[in-house]
């Protein structure tokens, strides 16, 4: 068979790509929805009138701007440029 | 210059070209400190990745362009297509290796921006690099991992040109958009050539090459149909090729039940005939359709290609090894023995049974009639096993003082190299026929 050696490396290194880049994608997918879906509930109300109160209001306004900012980041800029900006 | 040597010089010019961004990156860029580190290192090691792929990617486009200097430093267009095969599979290493490298830099950072970096996102020179890479992927695959139809792969092979474009475009766009970082002086010229190259080289191939090579016009004069085989015989219309025996040609038959598809096939007539013979076994789904085929249809023939011929050795003392199909281009070099009493020539030919033992009688008559000639059929069969290079030796003697000719398919070719090497014959006296050019 031709290119059997070549055959082979090229197959094991389609199979180091799709398990490094795969596992990178999903991880890194799973672990932002993670961070997405905690960051709201740190905020605990224990009575509606805390939870009406301006103060309250306030802090879940500025949470749900910054998860927003941060989903919105996400979509928008690349991560390289997101490092160089860090 | 001699074919080992031509040989070397043609490697080592390949890989010099496809190393020269690594010579650019430490004569002509950032200062060492740069890559210190993990983020540096893995950064650098992507960069180098991806512009020695994108440069290797480029020559497979030059080396498929059929050029007869080509031809002549690799020593045949078969061999050309080897280093073609192997150039693309490392590209496409070097291409993979590329993002991996990059995104190695993010993910101790933080493992959501790596997948972010990785996906598809606003910034178009982003995607054209993944549109490369998947479009890479998708087409070496079926090149070398499935077995659809010659045509079939040959037009998927064509998109190569449009990914090599998205890799460019990549290459051009992502510094500016995106990275910003300072690779080495003189980038965009090195990535404007190597792409014009690629470009240039792939448009050639596909639109070009046909239309400036002048085919000679053929007709059918015999057919002759034995099991699964044909020997086709065709007489020129206006001015014949110039051949040698053991050469092969791409031959397009105008009939049109039958793809129009060029498809190579050895020559086995003899040096200068006017005539050309080539025998055809049903291995594929265009060999299958031969039957369609008429006397007085009219053929197209580019070429000729390659250098099997016995004359291009100086050792005369020499073993002819055929297996199956394999003999096609043996047949026409024996004819020329007669002309020849100087070589010494064992022809061994091993096939599944008698009936593909082809040409048979008019070997065994030559073998009778010429002292310089001897015919040792091979029928498998009955023999119940495959000849070995054992079996050579105690018929030809001290093997190493031979030079090997060998055609046939290619796990026996590759089991009759390691068993001559094994015997102490050197790989410059060992001359292969590669016609499966997939």
């Amino acid at each position: 068979m031709r290119f059997k050696k070549l055959k082979t490396t090229v197959a094991i290194a389609l199979i180091i790509f799709i398990l490094v880049i795969g596992s990178i994608v999903i991880i890194g997918l799973v672990q932002a929805a993670k961070n997405q879906n905690h960051t709201p509930q740190r905020l605990t109300v224990t009575n509606v009138n805390q939870a009406n109160s301006p103060q309250v209001n306030k802090n879940t306004n500025n949470v749900q701007t910054q998860v927003q900012t941060q989903q919105q980041s996400q979509i928008i800029f690349h991560p390289m440029i997101r490092t160089m900006a860090s | 210059m001699n074919k080992e040597v031509r040989k070397t010089f043609g490697w080592s010019a390949i890989i010099f070209i496809s190393l020269i961004p690594v010579f650019l990156l430490f004569f002509a860029g950032p200062e060492t400190t740069d890559f210190a580190g993990y983020s540096g290192i893995t950064q650098g090691l992507g960069e180098i990745a991806g512009l020695v792929g994108i440069t290797m990617f480029a020559l497979t486009f030059v080396l498929s362009t059929r050029i007869k200097w080509i031809e002549d430093i690799f020593g045949g267009l078969d061999k050309v297509y080897i280093v073609h095969g192997i150039l693309g599979g490392t590209a496409l290493i070097l291409i993979l290796s590329h993002p991996i490298f990059l995104v190695l830099k993010y993910v101790p950072i933080y493992l959501p921006l790596a997948a972010t970096y990785l996906l598809p996102s606003l910034y178009w020179a982003v995607n054209f690099g993944i549109i490369a890479v998947l479009g890479l992927i998708a087409l070496l695959f079926i090149t070398l991992f499935t077995k659809v139809k010659y045509h079939t792969w040959k037009f998927t092979h064509e998109f190569l040109g449009l990914v090599f474009i998205f890799a460019a475009l990549h290459a051009f766009l992502v510094r500016g958009s995106i990275s910003k970082d300072y690779i080495f002086h003189g980038y965009y010229l090195y990535i404007a050539v190597i792409s014009a190259i690629g470009i240039l080289a792939f448009s050639y191939s596909l639109f070009l090459k046909n239309r400036l090579m002048k085919n000679a016009v053929y007709s059918i004069l015999k057919i002759e149909h034995k099991k699964d085989m044909w020997t086709i015989e065709m007489s020129p219309e206006h001015k014949p090729i110039d051949y040698k025996s053991g050469q092969f040609i791409f031959v397009r038959f105008y009939n049109e039940k039958l793809s129009k598809e060029a498809h190579p096939f050895s020559i086995a007539s003899k040096s200068g005939s006017k005539n050309i013979r080539i025998i055809v076994k049903a291995l594929g789904d265009f060999t299958k359709d031969l039957e369609e085929l008429k006397v007085g249809d009219k053929v197209s023939v580019e070429g000729p290609y390659g250098r099997f011929n016995f004359k291009n050795q100086e050792n005369k003392n020499q073993v002819w090894i055929a297996a199956g199909i394999g003999i096609t281009p043996f047949l026409g070099m024996v004819e020329e023995l007669e002309s020849s009493p100087n070589f010494k020539i064992e022809l061994y030919h091993t096939a599944k049974d008698q009936s593909e033992l082809i040409g048979y009688d008019f070997l065994s008559l030559l073998s009778s009639k010429l002292k310089s000639f001897r015919y040792i059929p091979w029928n498998s069969k009955e023999k119940g096993r495959r000849i070995d290079t054992k079996d050579i030796s105690q018929v030809s003697g001290n093997l190493k003082e031979k030079d090997f000719f060998l055609c046939g398919p290619e796990n026996f070719k590759e089991d009759m190299i390691e068993q001559l090497t094994n015997r102490g014959i050197k790989k410059s006296h060992i001359h292969e026929e590669a016609f499966n050019f997939r």
